[in-house]
């Protein structure tokens, strides 16, 4: 809290024509951050971010980028590089050529450029690819390419745009664990776009969920998940069972919530002062799921086997409908569960996450 | 349940033959057949009193002619530096405008577009002339160079080489701006904000980006001027004077001025040695961007 | 910043478009001139227009033009299609490198050239068999054979982003290659096949070099004439031409611009609304 902030985002409004892209966003972004901006299309995360870069100014409100403020610096100006979704780059230029752009620009000496081009491709295991040009790289490479060419500047902060959604699966999650590696290296500050929840839940130190132009909730990646401040991120973010229901008593940060879905009065574990008509949460890891164990009965709809885990749809007595997961933890599992079983769910006052409605 | 193909690849191969033949055979005929027998008339003897003027020869005597009279030589130059100088012109008023519509407002590009083409499909003849009535001496541009009372007595453009660049420039416009366009038009915006990313200013970005981007659209309207501009007849006839050689003219001059068949054709095929060199890299360019437009498409 | 470029970018269009057109309305405009002197105003009159009406050998010549325009469309947009459907679908051909260079080369080729050359060529064809006789038929074949190259390239770049999978949808409910070009690529190259043919009818109808060298001494073409008589000094009558040129090609492509423009829109109502009910 004593040191200012590296990027400070005040009241940032953006309109294009009629249409408002961003709706008034605060946000401050530390030094060493590793920040996700996650949300779906259209949801202003990505104009924000270009907002970073210079690229679109605010309609309202200002960006101050360490201590400075950004109103009608350019983008050739800014302490900031970004990597772009489709990388961007030069295709009639050598992958050193393409590093060294930039150093160039700063007008450095010739030696300087080459070390430093040199180091950066290095850095991204690209050093025997230096003469060739961008369409004879893999897409794995090209992605490295632009992450040289954006790092070799030693920016204030690394923009990233949606870094990884033109790699396949497998490359995917191998190169989110080495993006996190880097930026613990270089120390830079990431702020990175990207529609993927895993990927924000991967890699980020913090995420902020957008929708409609807003941040809904910023936080860490389990505070997030556990703590969803609403529905639409409880929705958001990983399989969400929501209910219904009323608060009727609190007491020593124990509420007690009529809920005809869970079978009637329910008790929360939580710090929220929530009162009257609530939303109630509860992750479908959280479900306990037994044949003869003690709970709420139900009839298993389907269960979809996902290998390492799998999905029980079960239709309570209640007339709910629920999801629950549970890991797969033995090959052979005699107690297995099937289609149309009778079963009993259980869940800890724990593990309940209310919020107003 | 399909039926076993009886007539199909049978068909499909006559099919393919025809429309390859069709046209193959056609301008073997009409267009290259012609050539082989240019360069055998440029071999044969002048014959003024038989109808054609040539008799069968081997005789270098119109190429000995080309060489030895000053004229000829002069006018071989002349036409190329005319040519790229007006090539050039037509760059400099091309580009921006090519550039301009390619970053106009989407819906913009067809209607902009279409207006650089328009005049294209109006008569040549009739806009060459248009550029007489504003270029003699009592024309539209004197006219208004007197209104602004800046020049007292100027003197007629017409006549002069700049009356030349002038109506090759007017004339080929569309052909200069069009490949400009579609190499301008088809570039990654993303490019740009990625050189700005890292530091480039917005000219040189231009230099350092768009410009190496277009060399393709730059290199294709450069040639779809220049080689037609070397052959050029009608302008330098109109707008130019009676002491601008250009090539073409002067073949012009021999074929039905001097009815000398041989010579003109000698200067036929010298203009195609000149002319060889860009029409291959044009054709070569062309068959490039054609095979890339398909390789992308597949 | 970006306001200077999009001014400087306005400044080079309104040039361009003032240097592509002022020509053109000047013309216009003085076809409506009284004074015989083309460059000096003399006042409002219709005095040229209606000895343009009466002179018959520019409508004589126009008719020539115009028929060997409509004949020279067909065969020039029927070889030309031939031709840019072999070089967008045959990679692989016997000679398929001359081809393509004899395509190419006829849209750059410097017009005197392919005039002598032609023209020798129908005088020794003449000599050998006794046809063609200079006129009508040889100029239509000089502009088939410089005009179908230009409709080749119309063809065979839109052949060159055709969905190909359409063919093979076809193709693979049962229709054979020929029932596949006549109820596929046809339809959908169509408009190809149209500015193909526009544009070879317009060639024609412009070109005075080759119909120069390749007429014989009975035909003159509309461009034979307007540049005999322009090479006389200018004249009126000229300017009343290329008003009447310009209104009518003019006219012409602004409705056919509008009528795509329409279709479009509707296209785009349509698939809107077709999203509105699923």
């Amino acid at each position: 809290m004593t040191t200012p902030p590296l990027i400070r985002i005040e009241r940032v409004v953006k309109r294009f024509g009629d249409v408002l892209a961003v709706a008034g966003v605060d946000l401050d972004i530390a030094r060493g951050e590793l920040f996700a901006l996650l949300g779906g299309s259209g949801s202003g995360k990505t104009t924000l971010l270009r907002m970073l870069a210079g690229f679109d100014m605010p309609t309202e409100g200002r960006i101050v980028i360490d201590g400075a403020d950004m109103a009608g610096v350019p983008p050739y100006a800014r302490p900031v590089n970004m990597m772009f979704q489709s990388y961007a780059l030069f295709p009639h230029m050598s992958v050193a050529r393409n590093v060294a752009y930039g150093l160039e620009r700063e007008g450095l000496p010739r030696s300087e450029i080459t070390d430093r081009v040199d180091q950066a491709l290095e850095l991204v295991q690209l050093g025997a690819q230096a003469n060739r040009r961008p369409h004879q790289l893999s897409g794995g490479q090209r992605q490295r390419v632009a992450l040289a060419r954006a790092i070799v500047k030693r920016p204030k902060v690394l923009l990233l745009d949606e870094p990884l959604a033109a790699l396949d699966r497998k490359l995917r999650e191998r190169t989110q664990l080495e993006l996190v590696e880097l930026q613990r290296r270089l120390g830079i500050a990431f702020v990175m776009v990207t529609h993927d929840q895993d990927e924000a839940m991967t890699m980020a130190t913090r995420i902020a969920v957008m929708d409609h132009g807003r941040i809904v909730q910023v936080g860490t990646p389990a505070e997030i998940y556990e703590q969803p401040n609403s529905r639409f991120v409880a929705d958001f973010i990983g399989l969400a069972n929501i209910f219904e229901g009323e608060v009727t008593a609190r007491a020593d940060g124990v509420l007690r919530i009529a809920c005809p879905a869970l079978g009637g009065e329910i008790h929360a574990v939580t710090s929220t002062s929530a009162a009257g008509p609530v939303a109630i949460v509860i992750r479908p890891e959280k479900f306990a799921l037994g044949k003869d164990a003690g709970g709420l009965p139900g009839t298993v709809r389907n269960v979809v086997y996902l290998g390492d885990e799998s999905v029980f749809h079960v239709a309570l007595k209640t007339g709910a409908e629920i999801q629950v997961t549970r890991m797969n933890a033995d090959r052979r599992d005699a107690g297995a569960i099937n289609r149309g079983d009778a079963v009993r769910v259980a869940w800890s006052a724990d593990s309940v996450v209310v919020m107003p409605r | 349940m399909n039926l076993p193909l009886r007539i199909g690849p049978q068909g499909q191969l006559w099919g393919r033959r025809l429309v390859i033949a069709l046209p193959y055979v056609w301008l073997l005929l009409f267009f290259a057949a012609p050539f082989a027998i240019v360069a055998a008339i440029s071999i044969s003897e002048t014959t003024l009193d038989t109808v054609p003027p040539v008799t069968p020869a081997l005789s270098s005597t119109a190429y000995a002619l080309l060489f030895e009279d000053a004229l000829y030589p002069a006018a071989y130059l002349n036409s190329v530096r005319i040519a790229a100088i007006a090539t050039a012109i037509t760059l400099l008023i091309g580009y921006p405008m090519a550039y301009a519509i390619a970053r106009a407002p989407a819906g913009w590009h067809g209607p902009l577009l279409m207006a650089v083409i328009l005049p294209f499909w109006t008569s040549f003849l009739i806009r060459i002339y248009a550029w007489i009535g504003i270029l003699s001496e009592n024309g539209l541009l004197n006219q208004v160079l007197r209104g602004t009372g800046l020049v007292e007595n100027p003197g007629s453009l017409l006549g002069t080489e700049w009356a030349i660049y002038l109506g090759i420039c007017y004339a080929y416009l569309p052909f200069m701006v069009l490949p400009l366009y579609a190499a301008l038009e088809k570039m990654d915006l993303s490019l740009l904000e990625a050189a700005a990313d890292l530091g480039a200013r917005p000219w040189r970005a231009f230099l350092t980006i768009t410009l190496p981007l277009s060399v393709p659209g730059i290199l294709g309207g450069c040639l779809l001027v220049f080689i037609p501009a070397v052959g050029e007849f009608v302008i330098p006839d109109l707008l130019g004077g009676t002491e601008t050689l250009m090539i073409g003219k002067v073949l012009w001059d021999e074929f039905f001025l001097n009815s000398d068949w041989p010579v003109a054709s000698a200067v036929a095929m010298l203009m195609l040695v000149i002319l060889v060199v860009p029409i291959v890299f044009f054709q070569r360019a062309r068959a490039r961007e054609l095979t890339k437009d398909q390789g992308a498409a597949g | 910043m970006t306001g200077r470029t999009s001014r400087l970018l306005l400044g080079a269009l309104a040039f361009g478009y003032a240097f592509l057109y002022v020509p053109i309305l000047s013309m216009i405009v003085y076809s409506f001139n009284e004074s015989r002197l083309v460059t000096v105003w003399a006042g409002f009159s219709l005095k040229w227009w209606g000895e343009f009406i009466r002179n018959e050998d520019m409508l004589e010549a126009a008719w020539l033009s115009f028929r060997i325009a409509v004949v020279n469309g067909f065969v020039a947009t029927l070889l030309g299609a031939s031709a840019g459907f072999a070089l967008a679908r045959y990679p692989r051909f016997a000679g398929r490198s001359i081809f393509s260079g004899l395509i190419a080369a006829p849209l750059v080729m410097p017009e005197v050239i392919m005039g002598i050359a032609s023209l020798l060529l129908f005088v020794v064809l003449e000599r050998l068999t006794g046809w063609p006789e200079r006129g009508f038929t040889t100029i239509a074949i000089a502009h088939i054979t410089f005009s179908a190259a230009f409709v080749a390239v119309i063809i065979q770049s839109r052949l060159a982003d055709f969905d190909r999978s359409l063919e093979e949808a076809a193709m693979d409910l049962g229709a054979r290659p020929f029932t596949v070009f006549r109820t596929v690529t046809l339809p959908l190259i169509a408009p190809a096949l149209v500015s193909g043919w526009l544009l070879a009818f317009t060639l024609s109808m412009d070109d005075v070099i080759l119909a120069q060298f390749t007429a014989g001494p009975q035909s003159q073409t509309l461009p034979m004439l307007v540049y005999s008589s322009v090479r006389l000094g200018v004249s009126p009558q000229i300017n009343v031409l290329a008003t009447i040129i310009v209104t009518v090609v003019g006219s012409a492509i602004v409705l056919a611009g509008w009528l795509m423009h329409r279709a479009r829109r509707q296209r785009e109502r349509d698939a809107h609304a077709a999203a509105q009910v699923t």
